[in-house]
């Protein structure tokens, strides 16, 4: 019976998958993420920044598709570089490069590539299927959700984004403060009035989270990239031959495998979690379970495929918490979270009901970009590594010409430029000062519901706190929420936490 | 009394003067009671965290492990955001093809080893492919000149 239904939910969003342009925007999304994950000093957080006003005139489905093409794309660019250059393109494959970069030099980088791809893929297929079956589940939960639930609920993702933050804790609780706070101007609905909005009409709709997340992250790391002085990457010459594994590296990967896409496909659906987290989580497991971890940092397979796979399954078992309750535990999951906003969509148990061919639709997507992805990946390896000697100089004022480009499209206003400028600024003194930009942009998003659900839940009590701890389920997010904060506050986690971001 | 930690004492400051802005400008919407929260009650309460992690985060900066602030480097700072400015200026007068050209070559000066030659002449690609791609392919309504 629900093999039956989940059958049926498949059909539909292979209906809307297949459509040719969201087959060609699934395309485009991990054409663009391979590239992203490629070239170093672009990350995927900021390219979905900067790709944002694309998407906004596209359908909503269309858009995720593209996003979410990028996002996992992202993390199979990343490794190759890492493979064959020892550059790790994004944070998710830094852990590639210990043993893949290690297999390219004693030869073996087509058998590497190989391992990577296919543990990727099989990450990707195993993930889908669990956000299949799990994604209708936590969408049941939080159908019985009301007001008090959602603020707990919120709660608790805001403290974990202060958790998986780098660095100190309180800093991070500033920006998250900071976040909510800027998130409040423009128009309250519920009062009528204006706020911060300093008599700028164009400040009543709120500040644009377009320029505000391109300038924080896109155009700040721009700046910070320049005044590092990128050195040119030394290729490491590779005609790559041998792309198929032996037998007995099968033997050795295929547990490794199965054991990261397990741990990666859990890490992702957890605050903070998502492919960085999942690389990392898995490659102390296989050092640690291997009869011979000595061989681990000189080209031990396991230590390729373990982590490979992780970070593909954590990326995409990450949507699971945005999509069925509408709480991003991660900052990419909140910008896609601010585009469906952008349109009209409020992420949550709603969207499950009343917009089945998006989750399913973006579901589905995703099965097919992972095998595009091997297809796009292994023959063209070659002209992913020659994009590496692209210099920066030409590719950061294309970068900025298009953002100013893309900005300006979504709504033909000069303002929203300046406050683009403003952001870039801002965010490369929160940068200099090291506060993260990644929970400022979670308590950006979930500022107005927040504030929204502490109202009703206030009114609904006439006044009394109590009902938070009152109503059994809120009650047990608050004492999760209150678990976290004790292992802030406990010495031994905070160095452990530390040692994880070395 | 010396600073030690620099980093975080000037990220305390700034913290607590954005929350003084949200303070200072928060007390004139209602606060309104539990019952019934007002426009300022969300935004003070935040506020008064803010200034509070602040201070929190300045002082624990004065006794702490010495650092120094990293070194700014005033070029791209300047010169990134001025390239964003000048499309704002530029763009609603004097059309996408002249603004392109003129905010590439900005932006492109902000590189460390920029050379001339080659930055007008990426400058003059992307005025190019703006113009294909944006204007002609996508048909976005910005005027060519």
């Amino acid at each position: 019976m629900i093999m039956m239904e989940l059958f049926s939910h498949l059909a539909t969003g292979f209906t809307a998958a297949v459509s040719p342009i969201n087959l060609m925007l699934c395309f485009v999304g991990v054409l663009t993420g391979t590239l992203i994950g490629v070239l170093p000093g672009i990350g995927p957080l900021a390219t979905i920044a900067m790709l944002l006003p694309i998407t906004f005139g596209l359908e909503p489905l269309s858009g995720l598709i593209m996003l979410a093409g990028i996002y996992y794309g992202a993390q199979y660019g990343g490794s190759t570089t890492a493979i064959l250059v020892n550059l790790p393109g994004e944070s998710s494959s830094i852990v590639t490069c210990l043993d893949g970069h290690q297999m390219a030099k004693q030869g073996r980088a087509g058998v590497a590539l190989s391992i990577a791809a296919l543990g990727s893929l099989f990450a990707g297929i195993f993930s889908t299927g669990v956000i299949a079956m799990f994604g209708p589940v936590l969408a049941n939960v939080a159908n019985d959700f009301n007001s008090p639930e959602f603020f707990s609920l919120m709660l608790f993702g805001l403290v974990a984004a202060v958790i998986m933050a780098r660095g100190s804790a309180s800093k991070a609780a500033a920006m998250i403060f900071l976040g909510l706070l800027l998130s409040l101007v423009g128009l309250d609905n519920t009062a009528n009035t204006f706020r911060y909005t300093f008599n700028l009409p164009a400040l009543y709709e709120g500040v644009d989270i377009v320029a505000m997340s391109m300038g924080m992250i896109g155009l700040a790391e721009i700046i910070v990239v320049l005044e590092k002085k990128l050195a040119p990457a030394g290729v490491v010459a590779t005609t790559i031959r041998n792309l198929w594994p032996r037998k007995d590296d099968f033997r050795a990967a295929w547990p490794a495998s199965l054991r990261g896409t397990a741990l990666g496909s859990v890490l992702g659906l957890l605050p903070g979690g998502g492919g960085v987290l999942s690389s990392f989580a898995s490659y102390a497991l296989e050092k640690r379970i291997s009869k011979t971890p000595e061989r681990f940092g000189e080209g031990a397979i396991e230590g390729l495929a373990g982590p490979e796979s992780a970070n593909n399954a954590g990326a995409q078992t990450s949507f699971i918490p945005m999509l069925t309750m509408g709480i991003p535990f991660n900052p990419i999951m909140a910008l896609m979270m601010g585009a469906m906003l952008v349109h009209g969509i409020t992420p949550g148990t709603a969207v499950m009901v009343r917009h089945p061919e998006l989750f399913w639709g973006l579901v589905v997507s995703m099965l097919i970009g992972n095998f595009l992805l091997v297809l796009i990946n292994l023959p063209l390896v070659g002209i992913w590594v020659r994009l590496l000697q692209v210099p920066y100089r030409y590719l950061f004022p294309s970068i900025v010409v298009f953002c100013c480009i893309g900005l300006y499209t979504v709504n033909f206003q000069t303002f929203d430029l300046i406050q683009l400028a403003i952001f870039t600024v801002f965010g490369y003194i929160l940068n200099k000062l090291r506060c993260e930009p990644a929970p400022f942009l979670i308590a950006f998003i979930l500022g107005p519901q927040m504030e929204e659900n502490l109202r009703r839940s206030m009114a609904l009590s006439r006044g009394d706190p109590s009902i938070f701890v009152t109503q059994p389920i809120s009650l047990i997010l608050l004492l999760m929420t209150l678990g976290l904060l004790i292992l802030i506050l406990f010495p031994k986690f905070r160095s452990n936490r530390e040692r994880l971001f070395d | 009394m010396k600073i030690r930690n620099v980093e975080n004492f000037c990220a305390g400051f700034l913290f607590v003067i954005l929350g003084g802005i949200g303070i200072y400008i928060g007390r004139g919407y209602d606060f309104g009671s539990l019952t019934r929260m007002g426009s300022g009650f969300f935004p003070v309460i935040l506020s008064a965290a803010l200034i509070l992690t602040g201070l929190g985060i300045a002082v624990g900066a004065v006794n702490s492990e010495e650092t120094t602030l990293e070194r700014i480097s005033i070029r791209p700072l300047v010169l990134v955001p001025a390239a964003v400015i000048t499309f704002a200026l530029m763009i609603p007068r004097l059309g996408l093809v002249l603004t392109v050209l003129v905010v590439a070559a900005v932006a492109g000066l902000a590189s460390p080893d920029v050379d001339m030659r080659s930055n007008a002449l990426l400058a003059g690609a992307l005025a190019i492919f703006s113009l294909a791609v944006f204007r002609l392919a996508l048909g976005i309504p910005i005027p060519i000149w």
